[in-house]
């Protein structure tokens, strides 16, 4: 059950979902500098292994909801990176037509429920795409990601109970970063071991290393399968690091976390870097497939990029769209 | 016709509607086998089962949230929160998401959910007794119904259910057990209509929620405004978006209005319908609007009490006399 297939199609693949998240990561923070992307970012270097090793064990029909710090999940779960980018523009072709943003990302056919500018606020959300999985019957899985940060809210626990014992097919992802903005959980939580908390609401608790893709996705596939076999939710903990500040512009390091704390994860734990290594070490992929896909996911950055950079803006005689869907049912 | 209660309209309104949609589902505490605290969703458990009538845990924040997730993704929740102070307790879901989800995903996303909030006074206290309506209606993306009596609430009930937005349903626990006489046959009413109660030439009166008209009618029938007085009333029903065309009529006809509400005075539907009418027909008004509202007070216990904050028979009928110098 969950086993990950290591067919080198497959690993490469995974290596790039990872370095994808990575680069458009690192093209946001550019053009943020730039000024380009008008408005803040909150962003996933170093946590890519997560969004990626969930996402690679979900189906389409699944619906992910996510957190301020999503332009990972929106990406893994397959929003084009080029409407990602325009709707960090504001831009016409992102895919909110500039009326979302970094923490409001959506694309409901390919089961994206949102980026979530209200820390906690897609929890409940994915827990009600499982209720409607299991009224109207389809093979489908609620899946939210949350930070540490949220497992510290009622919603949280609200929904787990829900999701229990109403017995739906939801998965909960708690990325544990470590750090609630700069509030370290160890100093705020009588008891930091996320995972084991599942056990109050009788659910099955599992704890992760959130940068070992591989262990990602057989903890997800395998909690996607007791979902849809009708066993319940699972609470998945994937302990990971935010290599960047808060937001950007936060300063990497200061009253909560020590310079040499974010060294040590960068040269040591880097999901990406370790992935590569275990790409050569472990299966014997050569260094030359790796390239060529590092430079095809660069290729998809310099497209989305063009494709940001000549996207018109909003026409503003469109502001009150969609306040309302309107209509009525027959 | 048959007499049906105030809160049977709803339920049977809520009963047919689930016969005819199968995503139509409803959620709440204790609103399963025992059908409510009210009674107001009696015997849908029996007839439509545990997986479509949903006793929940008091979690109103994540039921809400819940309710959210399920109408993007198919279904059309009805969400009971027995009580509308409870609102305060389901913002984020309702406001940050509901009401927002369908403008910034650009327009892919609908939330077809139904908040149904019980409001009123009469002894409940601080806790349990504000008309809180005007809240929702200062968040966009919310559609806003506050049923005047039996008829306007199965055929408000109805047409909410048909929506593809989010509509919180002020229903009046006070006005629950009142009974009159509904059609037999299927009806709806739609949102974008004003209620005309009764026709006159005057002064306006918009009044809003059940307790209202109740008393504005004792008022009429006790003679407590001089018989010669000819008011015309109207209840707006849907409050976001306002239906404010029949309201503005009137007033180009009466050149006088007040505004009767059991919602606090500040920030109100009285206070919205007011400076849409100074503003957009300043010109037609013989005399200052007139508004009526519960006091800026929390609502004490004491039954005497309660009674000198909310509107009355006789400051409805002074307001009345007001708008008339």
């Amino acid at each position: 059950m969950g086993r990950l297939d290591t067919s080198p199609e497959n690993l490469l693949k995974l290596y790039k979902d990872m370095y994808r998240l990575r680069l458009f990561e690192d093209i946001a923070a550019e053009k943020y500098k730039s000024g380009e992307v008008p408005g803040f970012v909150h962003l996933y270097q170093g946590e890519e292994a997560v969004a990626a090793g969930v996402c690679a064990a979900l189906k389409k029909e699944d619906i992910v909801t996510s957190t301020h710090r999503g332009h990972g999940h929106a990406v893994a779960k397959g929003i084009p990176v080029r409407e990602a980018l325009a709707e960090l523009f504001g831009k016409q072709g992102g895919c909110n037509g500039g009326r979302g943003g970094s923490m409001h990302m959506y694309k409901l056919s390919i089961g994206f429920l949102g980026t979530n500018g209200m820390v906690g606020g897609g929890i409940g959300l994915a827990v009600g795409a499982g209720l409607s999985a299991k009224l109207l019957k389809k093979e489908s899985v609620g899946v939210t990601f949350f930070g540490d940060g949220a497992s510290n809210m009622g919603i949280c626990y609200e929904s787990f109970n829900m999701a229990s014992y109403l017995k739906l097919p939801v998965i909960f992802v708690c990325e544990n970063n470590k750090y609630a903005t700069a509030t370290p959980l160890t100093a705020v939580a009588a008891n930091p071991e996320i995972a084991s908390r599942a056990a109050a609401f009788a659910m099955k608790g599992v704890a992760v290393d959130g940068n070992d893709i591989i262990a990602v996705y057989e903890a997800t596939a395998e909690a996607r399968e007791r979902a849809i076999n009708g066993e319940g939710p699972t609470l998945i903990e994937c302990k990971t690091y935010r290599h960047g500040g808060h937001y950007l512009g936060d300063q990497l390091y200061g009253t909560y976390r020590t310079k040499e704390e974010v060294d040590t994860w960068m040269a040591l734990k880097d999901p990406i870097k370790n992935f590569k290594i275990i790409l050569k070490d472990v299966y014997g992929i050569d260094g030359n497939s790796i390239k060529q896909a590092e430079i095809s996911v660069e290729k998809e950055m310099e497209d989305a990029y063009e494709y940001a950079k000549a996207s018109p803006l909003p026409d503003p005689s469109t502001v009150e769209k969609h306040l309302f869907s309107g209509g009525l049912v027959k | 016709m048959s007499k049906i209660s105030y809160m049977n309209a709803v339920r049977d309104g809520i009963a047919e509607e689930m016969r005819r949609d199968p995503t139509i589902i409803t959620m709440g505490e204790g609103i399963g086998e025992r059908g409510g605290s009210y009674g107001q969703t009696k015997n849908l458990f029996q007839e439509f089962g545990g997986g479509r009538v949903i006793d929940t845990p008091i979690s109103e924040n994540g039921f809400t949230a819940m309710a959210v997730g399920a109408a993007a993704t198919g279904l059309r929740p009805i969400v009971d929160i027995m009580f509308a102070d409870i609102l305060y307790e389901i913002l984020s879901p309702l406001c940050q998401e509901a009401g927002k989800l369908s403008y910034m995903s650009d327009g892919q996303v609908k939330v077809p959910m139904i908040v149904r909030a019980q409001m009123g006074g009469r002894v409940s206290g601080p806790h349990h007794s504000a008309c809180l309506y005007a809240i929702t209606m200062h968040v966009p993306g919310l559609k806003v119904v506050v049923p005047g009596n039996a008829y306007d609430a199965k055929g408000l009930i109805k047409t909410a259910l048909r929506q593809n937005d989010p509509v919180v349903f002020f229903e009046h626990k006070f006005a629950y057990p009142v009974r009159e006489e509904i059609p037999d046959e299927e009806y709806t009413v739609p949102f974008d209509k004003a209620s005309i109660l009764k026709e006159g030439k005057d002064a306006t009166v918009v009044v809003i929620g059940p307790i209202i008209q109740e008393r504005i009618k004792n008022v009429m029938q006790k003679g407590m405004i001089g018989a010669d007085i000819d008011i015309e009333i109207i209840d707006p029903r849907v409050l976001y978006p306002l239906n404010f065309k029949e309201i503005a009529d009137s007033v180009k006809k009466t050149g006088r209005l007040a505004i009767m509400e059991e919602g606090h005075l500040t920030c109100g539907a009285a206070s919205e319908i007011s400076a849409k009418t100074a503003e957009e027909l300043f010109k037609y008004l013989k005399a200052p609007i007139v508004r009526v509202a519960t006091k800026d007070l929390p609502h004490p216990y004491a039954p005497v009490l309660e009674e000198a904050m909310i509107p009355t028979e006789e400051t409805i009928a002074a307001a009345i006399r007001q708008v008339l110098k």
